[in-house]
């Protein structure tokens, strides 16, 4: 491999950056894009929603949304809680998001529109004079239901009957500890590496309950039996809050070694059957009949 | 033993026949001229290279080599592909031509074993040299697997070189009683050896029944054993799923292929021993112009295999194939294959056709010719496929995309080839390289004559 000359590559860089900057503030939207709304309203669930997606696929570069910790890129991505992006209409952001420029790809194939507009719901909860097109509510950055306190834990009661697990979810409000509401619980089956999430996030009710059914027909260990997490979902809201179970709902999993069975490519005690009797019959016979002349050799002398 | 129908020759006549043949034959134990002496002495010297060689290698390891990560087998191993060829002409020629009824091997056939015997001893040695750690061998016996391949070779090859010895042992029991009256002289050792050797032999019907019998049996014997040994030496290869490695026809490709460097060895020894102990008469111009046609017939095998071999992927051109074909036959690899194809093959069979070169002379310079090439066929079967492996070789040193022996490989290789050759001279002189009885049986000398 011919190494590359690392001079010219930052002249490279160099050279694109200036180019690049000089169209750094120019990204126009066609104007019938920008007139683009959202038929359906913004409301706290979908601006929920859109919280999840654009951790999933857009913090990488943009970091999380009112931290200002955007990636130092050319040109910046921005952090969506700033006047840059407050100041631009729904359908500008819808067409940006859709489309992509240079480095941020077009999530046109990644996220079916009702995602994307998720995510400008989103946003919007950062835009103090933002007016919803739809009548939806303009709401805080996070959704005013969700319990607001501290000290927030869990405790899990389980239905053994029908594998249903229940997650009871409290905090102190004001001194007291009350029920906490609205807040997302989800529940994952712990797996060899990560864990498997069983169906979505919760929020719980009123009385701080968040139920799920666990499926029948879970793989377990050995003796049926799996590792359950409960956890609060939003963590940067409420810290790190679980629970861990195990439970005997799953299908017996009896691990078979590869390696247990006689095979060619197995090891030394597993070699196949047929290969043993060939090889070792064939050695056998072979060596028998040296033996046999050496012997008769040493009988030569009294042949008679 | 002889249906050859010379005049009924009386006592005295049979007598100094025989006298002038155990002379002739005994002569090259005897005989220490200057061309032996310097043969000898180019013999230690190899020794000795390769034994500073070894101790380097095995102080420094494997690194004084030129095998990296991609050619990780290199001369060592084409060395041993081309020893267990060579050995397997013991079974060409004792077994196949004898067990046919073929006259013209019987002064041939002991040299023929000799070559066997000591190109299959040294086979496994080959091996244990290409190892950094020598002493790991054990655990191939330790651990071994029988699912393996390298596990069926070290078997065959030890079983080889067991049935291999007792050929030679065998038919030399009779010359070992004849020895030990014909060289009162010898040195002790020898006497004792000659004397073990000779298993009592006197010379009754039933001794001779029986050695016919224990010769018979092995014979047959080996001809599975020698061709399991190596047909499992190219399963080493063609086990595997490279380029130019994976190929259905390895197993009759090898062993023709032996066959061919096999000849050209004994060739070589007839050659060597005729001029150097005046045995003219006994490895006559009719035994060369009948092993040369011998050669020209497993050449032509040969050859059909290596047709069968690189026709057949060079007309379909799969991906991974066509590099190695290219390779072979116009790219870098173009000199030394061609040399291999055109000394070791091709040039045998034509220039052979011949009754001009079916001479000792231009035989034993051709044999030569066809020793290089079958070493340079091996080089070539080998090497070329570690350096076109499936995954292209990248981000790695200049070094590893290319292989070439290094010094310390070159001796030890030579130093292999040294000690075969040491083990051949010694028995050239410690026993009767022609076999006196059964020349003498054939000249029309009774029994009796040969056995008092």
């Amino acid at each position: 491999m011919k190494t590359f000359n690392i001079n010219k590559v930052w002249l490279l860089v160099v050279f694109v950056a200036f180019y690049f900057n000089s169209i750094a503030q120019d990204w126009t939207v066609p104007a019938e894009d920008s007139k683009k709304v959202c038929e359906k309203a913004f409301t706290k669930s979908t601006a929920r929603d859109g919280k999840d997606l654009f951790n999933a696929k857009c913090k990488s570069c943009h970091g999380a949304v009112g931290t200002n910790s955007s990636l130092p890129l050319n040109p910046e991505p921005g952090d969506p809680a700033t006047e840059k992006f407050s100041k631009q209409t729904d359908g500008d952001l819808f067409y940006k998001i859709t489309h992509g420029r240079g480095g941020m790809p077009a999530f046109e194939s990644q996220l079916s529109e009702d995602e994307r507009w998720k995510i400008i719901s989103y946003f919007r909860t950062f835009h103090k004079d933002y007016v919803p097109a739809n009548g939806g509510e303009t709401a805080s950055s996070e959704p005013d239901d969700a319990f607001v306190g501290k000290d927030v834990e869990i405790s899990v009661s389980l239905n053994q009957d029908n594998r249903e697990v229940t997650a009871n979810v409290q905090g102190e409000k004001d001194g007291d500890k009350v029920p906490a509401n609205g807040v997302r619980v989800g529940f994952f089956v712990k797996r060899n590496f990560g864990m498997l999430p069983i169906g979505n996030a919760v929020t719980t009710d009123a009385n701080g309950q968040a139920k799920v059914n666990f499926p029948k027909d879970l793989p377990g260990d050995s003796i049926g039996n799996y590792d359950i997490v409960i956890k609060l979902i939003d963590e940067d809201i409420y810290g790190k809050v679980e629970h861990k179970e195990t439970v005997a709902w799953g299908e017996k999993f009896i691990y078979e070694n590869p390696l247990d069975h006689r095979a060619m490519w197995g090891n030394r005690t597993n070699a196949p059957i047929w290969l043993l009797l060939t090889y070792f019959g064939i050695v056998v016979g072979v060596w028998l009949t040296i033996v046999w002349v050496v012997i008769q050799m040493m009988k030569l002398k009294n042949a008679n | 033993m002889s249906d050859i129908n010379v005049e009924k020759l009386s006592k005295e006549e049979a007598k100094v026949r025989f006298d002038k043949i155990a002379d002739d034959l005994t002569r090259p134990m005897t005989k220490f001229g200057t061309s032996f002496q310097i043969w000898a002495f180019m013999l230690f010297l190899s020794l000795t290279l390769f034994g500073y060689a070894y101790f380097i290698q095995v102080r420094d390891g494997l690194g004084v080599t030129g095998m990296h990560d991609y050619a990780a087998w290199g001369a060592y191993i084409a060395n041993f592909v081309f020893f267990v060829a060579v050995a397997l002409v013991g079974m060409l020629i004792t077994a196949v031509l004898g067990l046919s009824g073929i006259k013209w091997i019987t002064p041939v056939s002991r040299i023929a074993e000799m070559v066997a015997v000591a190109f299959a001893m040294i086979a496994g040695l080959v091996i244990v040299f290409d190892m950094g750690r020598p002493d790991r061998v054990l655990n191939v016996f330790i651990h071994g697997r029988v699912q393996s391949p390298i596990v069926w070779d070290l078997t065959v090859v030890m079983t080889y070189t067991a049935i291999s010895t007792l050929l030679l042992i065998l038919p030399l029991i009779p010359d070992m009683a004849i020895v030990k009256k014909r060289l009162p002289n010898a040195p002790k050792w020898q006497m004792l050896l000659w004397n073990i050797l000779s298993l009592g032999w006197t010379g009754t019907p039933a001794q001779y029944k029986s050695i016919h019998r224990m010769v018979r049996v092995l014979a047959i014997l080996i001809v599975p054993v020698a061709m399991a040994i190596h047909t499992v030496t190219s399963w080493l290869f063609a086990s595997t799923l490279r380029h130019g490695w994976d190929s259905t026809i390895f197993g009759p490709y090898f062993v023709t292929g032996a066959f061919v460097s096999g000849v050209a060895a004994v060739i070589i020894a007839m050659y060597v021993l005729r001029n150097s102990y005046d045995l003219k008469d006994y490895l006559t111009d009719y035994h060369f112009d009948k092993i040369a046609k011998l050669l020209v017939l497993v050449s032509l095998v040969y050859f059909y295999f290596n047709i069968n071999e690189f026709l057949v992927p060079a007309y379909k051109m799969k991906s991974g194939d066509d590099h190695h074909i290219m390779a072979l036959f116009v790219g870098e690899w173009a000199g030394l294959f061609w040399f291999a194809q055109f000394f070791g093959n091709i040039i045998p069979i034509v220039l052979l056709l011949f009754n001009r070169f079916r001479k000792p002379g231009p035989m034993f310079i051709m044999a030569i010719g066809v020793i290089l090439g079958a070493w340079a066929k091996r080089y070539i079967i080998v090497i070329p496929t570690q350096l076109h492996p499936h995954l292209p070789i990248q981000n790695v040193p200049e070094a590893f995309h290319v292989y070439y022996p290094t010094g310390p490989e070159i001796a030890i290789t030579l130093g292999t080839i040294a000690m075969a050759l040491t083990i051949v001279t010694i028995l050239a002189k410690v026993f009767p390289v022609i076999p006196i009885w059964e020349v003498a049986e054939e000249a029309g000398i009774d029994r009796e004559t040969i056995n008092e």
